[in-house]
């Protein structure tokens, strides 16, 4: 069972690898000639105003909050979504084909989850979470 | 176990090192191209090496000379560690996604090393070889678990650079990618839904007539997928975190082989996403008509064009390069066709816009599967 990840590793290490040899590269070729202006963090050509250790603005850590809750729930769908097709049948379902009545069953389990998922999303778009000023 | 690894080896150098990076080394050249043809002038022709100039297709590799030559300039301001790995970081997972794609059909190679279908299951299992790097169950969660790792390419050389314009352009492009993975997981669910499956050979092999292929079947889906994959690897009208001369993004303080690193990785990401949209919505590797054995009709005519299951597999492999070079071309058009959005339009369209249409889309789906499923 595992063997079948093994490919990964071997692509781990070859992109590794090649990530690796880039960055020697970067090291090894390139000259290294510094001077006192160019040592001077980039801002347009002016002298730094300020640090940039500041306070960001709140809402990206709102939408980091909220990116975790929505796909986390996007990930809960991902069983459900694979095995629709026999949740929604009666009988078995054979090379794809329901064989058997058709059951709402499927669509009933998912809509009580959907529907605590919009009412998220409705009430975070009613705070005014998703607005950017 | 050795036959196995070296196998895999020789598949991870053809299918991502020869065509993943050989493709986004072209696309850089072809974008350049195609951005002076929209402005009527002639764009990067002039390379050469002697005489041979090939339209300037010879631009990538002087292109990567002189970045590879250039000063290896490290801030002594930034965070020395992590201004190194972040761009390892940003290419890493642009390349590891590649391990799920199939490229061709399994084909089974018997003891004389004939070429064979896998016709009903029959092939034994040492026999059966994909054209896949590693076919997992788990396939596209895994593709999308890596993808999302890239977002820390793009905060850590934002924040370790140590510079105002860097580390707003770091926030920036990591609320736009969080936000628009959102929507990207959404909007592929019609997929899982419509194929029950999470491993995209055995989607592309429920995808043999053209009827079946997810564009057809997921209409709305496709356009979602395709948007928020644009904006995932943050191309244009999405490309707030990295717009090239007029905003100053994360990577502002890389300069060098260390900036041609961002820029192999973004090009990856668009050969990435030509891939993944081509295995999921135009039927990855299936070249319409053709069956495993040759052509029994051709675009609507009753032909009998037997052929071996070599060639079979070659045309095979050409229909799914071709169709990622189309997908390819047509991420690059839509850079001098669609101007940008502001950044807040842009967190509109992504929270507002287009994760309440992929919801609604997963619903429609489930709904329309349940109604021709009560028909028969």
């Amino acid at each position: 069972m595992l063997t079948s990840y093994l490919p990964l590793l071997v692509l781990l290490i070859v992109a590794v690898g090649l990530v690796g040899v880039f960055t020697i590269l970067a090291s090894l070729l390139g000259p290294s000639r510094p001077t006192p202006e160019k040592d001077i963090p980039y801002e347009s050509g002016l002298d730094p105003a300020s640090s940039p250790k500041i306070h960001f603005n709140m809402q990206f850590y709102r939408i980091a909050l909220l990116f975790l809750v929505f796909d986390i729930e996007a990930a809960f769908f991902y069983p459900w979504a694979v095995l629709y097709r026999d949740l929604s049948c009666k009988g078995q379902v054979i090379g794809g084909a329901c064989h058997g009545g058709a059951t709402a069953f499927g669509i009933l389990v998912m809509a009580v989850f959907l529907t605590i998922l919009i009412l998220a999303l409705t009430y975070v778009w009613r705070k005014r979470a998703l607005e950017w000023d | 176990m050795l036959t196995f690894i070296i196998a895999t080896a020789i598949k991870v150098v053809f299918f991502v090192v020869l065509f993943g990076l050989t493709l986004s080394a072209i696309l850089t050249w072809m974008e350049r191209r195609q951005s002076a043809m929209m402005q009527d002038r002639l764009g990067p022709v002039r390379a050469n090496i002697g005489k041979v100039r090939l339209w300037g297709l010879l631009h990538p590799l002087a292109d990567a000379l002189k970045l590879v030559v250039k000063e290896d300039f490290r801030p002594p301001h930034a965070y020395r560690a992590l201004y190194v790995l972040a761009p390892m970081l940003a290419l890493l997972p642009a390349l590891l996604v590649f391990a799920v794609i199939p490229f061709g059909p399994p084909v089974c190679i018997d003891q004389l090393g004939a070429a064979l279908a896998d016709v009903g299951g029959m092939c034994k299992p040492d026999q059966l070889h994909y054209l896949q790097i590693a076919n997992l169950d788990i396939g596209l969660l895994f593709v999308f678990g890596i993808a999302s790792l890239g977002v820390y390419g793009a905060v850590l050389a934002g924040w370790s650079s140590n510079n105002n314009y860097a580390l707003l352009g770091g926030l920036r492009a990591a609320a736009q990618m969080l936000s628009y993975e959102v929507t990207m997981g959404m909007a592929v669910m019609g997929i899982f839904l419509v194929y029950g499956s999470l491993e995209p050979m055995s989607i592309v092999e429920q995808q043999s007539t053209m009827l079946d292929w997810g564009i057809v079947k997921q209409p709305l889906g496709f356009i979602l997928f395709f948007f928020a994959a644009i904006a995932e690897t943050k191309r244009a009208p999405f490309d707030i975190p990295e717009g090239e001369s007029e905003i100053v993004g994360y990577f502002v303080e890389y300069s060098g082989t260390r900036f041609m690193v961002f820029y192999l990785g973004e090009f990856i990401e668009i050969v990435f996403v030509g891939t993944l949209i081509t295995t999921l919505y135009l039927g990855g590797w299936q070249f319409p008509g053709l069956a495993s054995d040759g052509f029994h009709s051709f675009f609507g005519f009753n032909v009998n064009w037997l052929m071996p299951h070599w060639a079979v597999v070659a045309l095979q492999m050409g229909a799914f390069v071709t169709k990622v070079f189309i997908v390819c071309f047509f991420q690059l058009a839509i850079r001098w066709t669609l101007p940008r959005l502001r950044y807040d339009q842009l967190m509109a369209l992504g929270w507002k816009g287009l994760l309440p249409a992929s919801i609604f889309n997963v619903v429609l789906t489930a709904a329309v599967m349940l109604a021709l499923q009560s028909v028969k």
